[in-house]
């Protein structure tokens, strides 16, 4: 021991060792139990922020002006499709106003004021992401100026992709449904298997290989069909029932062969994506 | 010590720097668009281990490596101890050797890929011991560092010139 203390160099890394290991256990903890960052950490994000903010509108200018180029080229062909669609949009215009209608006037006779399914939206762009491989986290240009709070689900095109984990005054970090983070929160989900009955689970992971996310603590999964649409349930109190994660691809056996992984395709792409909707519930959670 | 704006060129140029790999990293991968891979940048890397090989005496490189540190660090993951502790421990080793490493574009560029390699492990180590990410050795290899050193030779291909002279012609608090 005597030994040991006289090693000034070898005695220094180890208090140094134990004093990093400490600050990120201490910031990791911080970060994932506070519900808002701190000053300084607002300040300096949202001040970076500016500088992203002007540094990415050429940007995105010319990556856009590339994408309409692209898309006028499919004009013709993608014209003829809508066409078709033209009629059955009109007709389903019409049934969904008086469904809405009908659902207030129940809401009214039962003197409900909020549902579960009602939610307002934000809609942001995505001006940077973490540069390394594996933290799954985007940046959008919306914060709590505009009523984002942490935890909530957040869209891009028609499926969800993630959740808000970090709100500055001008910014948010949204963690992608993606993660490997152990510490990130789970949706709750569910599927409707037939008129009377639903499956309900979590999306507990993502299989990079298949690109599908995986279901999993199902209680039953009789009666799912590929194909079967899978929304978020609105349980836990975080996001609101009815965003769409994606359709069951697959039924598979976990790695140790006991439980049945539901696989979902996702609905959008989580790897391209430049415009989101961040998800307001009118419920307010636990 | 006075302030003068010629001393914090390279630290501005370095953090602004930082800030592009973010927005070069989300762009790139878009467009690349191959599943889930994203393409990792680090063009702060590149310059920050430059400004240690060409000036390995200064001893406020130190400082300025725990103030990067910790911006990148609170921009990109919302937690301390990536960026902070990884910069000032590298600025340390680069001290360390960079007297024996020759002043050629080649030896440059092998110290910043050895970096780039380190900078994979380290995350590796620390995304995986503290939960932040799981992240398997097939993913380490084929997600992290093969694409991290395809972009890091590009990258410094591109901007070794502009780094080192921008280094020479203002250095961080030295006349």
């Amino acid at each position: 021991m005597k030994k040991f203390l006289r090693n000034k160099k070898l005695l220094v890394t180890l208090v140094v060792l134990v004093l990093s290991l400490t600050l990120i256990t201490v910031s990791v903890t911080w970060k994932n139990t506070s519900d808002s960052p701190n000053f300084v950490q607002k300040i300096s994000n949202d001040t970076v922020a500016i500088v992203s903010k002007v540094v990415n509108w050429p940007i995105s200018a010319i990556k856009g002006g590339a994408a309409t180029v692209a898309d006028l080229m499919d004009t013709y062909e993608e014209n003829n499709h809508l066409k078709k669609k033209i009629d059955d949009l009109a007709q389903t215009k019409v049934r969904n106003t008086n469904l809405e209608d009908e659902n207030q006037q129940l809401k009214d006779t039962l003197k409900m004021k909020e549902t579960l399914t009602d939610y307002d939206m934000v809609v942001g762009s995505v001006i940077s992401r973490s540069p390394n491989s594996w933290s799954d986290i985007v940046i959008i240009d919306q914060g709590s100026n505009s009523g984002i709070k942490k935890n909530m689900a957040v869209m891009a095109g028609n499926g969800l992709i993630g959740r808000i984990v970090e709100v500055n005054h001008t910014t948010s970090k949204v963690e992608l449904i993606t993660t490997t983070n152990k510490s990130a929160s789970r949706f709750a989900v569910e599927g409707k298997v037939n008129d009377k009955d639903y499956i309900h689970g979590i999306i507990n992971s993502y299989e990079d290989k298949t690109g599908n996310l995986l279901l999993s603590q199902v209680e039953d999964e009789k009666g799912v069909k590929n194909g079967t649409k899978i929304y978020t349930s609105g349980l836990g109190g975080q996001s609101p029932k009815g965003l769409l994660v994606g359709t069951v691809k697959k039924i598979s056996k976990d790695s140790f062969g006991l439980s049945n992984v539901v696989q979902i395709k996702p609905a959008t792409n989580l790897n391209n994506f430049s415009v989101v909707s961040v998800i307001i519930r009118k419920v307010a959670g636990e | 010590m006075t302030i003068k704006f010629k001393y914090w060129i390279v630290p501005i140029a370095l953090l602004f720097s930082g800030i592009l790999d973010g927005m070069f990293s989300y762009h790139l991968s878009s467009i690349v668009n191959s599943g889930s891979l994203i393409v990792p940048v680090n063009l702060m890397l590149i310059g920050f281990v430059l400004l240690n090989l060409v000036y390995d005496d200064n001893v406020l490189h130190i400082y300025l490596a725990f103030g990067l540190g910790l911006i990148l660090d609170l921009l990109y993951l919302g937690f301390v101890g990536a960026n902070f502790l990884f910069l000032p421990l590298m600025t340390f080793v680069i001290r360390l050797i960079a007297k024996a490493i020759p002043t050629t574009f080649f030896d440059r560029l092998m110290t910043v890929l050895i970096v780039d390699v380190l900078w994979n492990l380290y995350q590796f180590f620390i995304f995986n011991f503290f939960g932040v990410a799981s992240i398997g050795v097939k993913s380490l290899f084929f997600e992290g560092i093969l694409p991290s050193v395809i972009v890091t030779i590009v990258l410094f291909s591109l901007t070794y010139n502009f780094w080192v002279n921008l280094i020479i012609k203002y250095p961080f608090y030295r006349d």
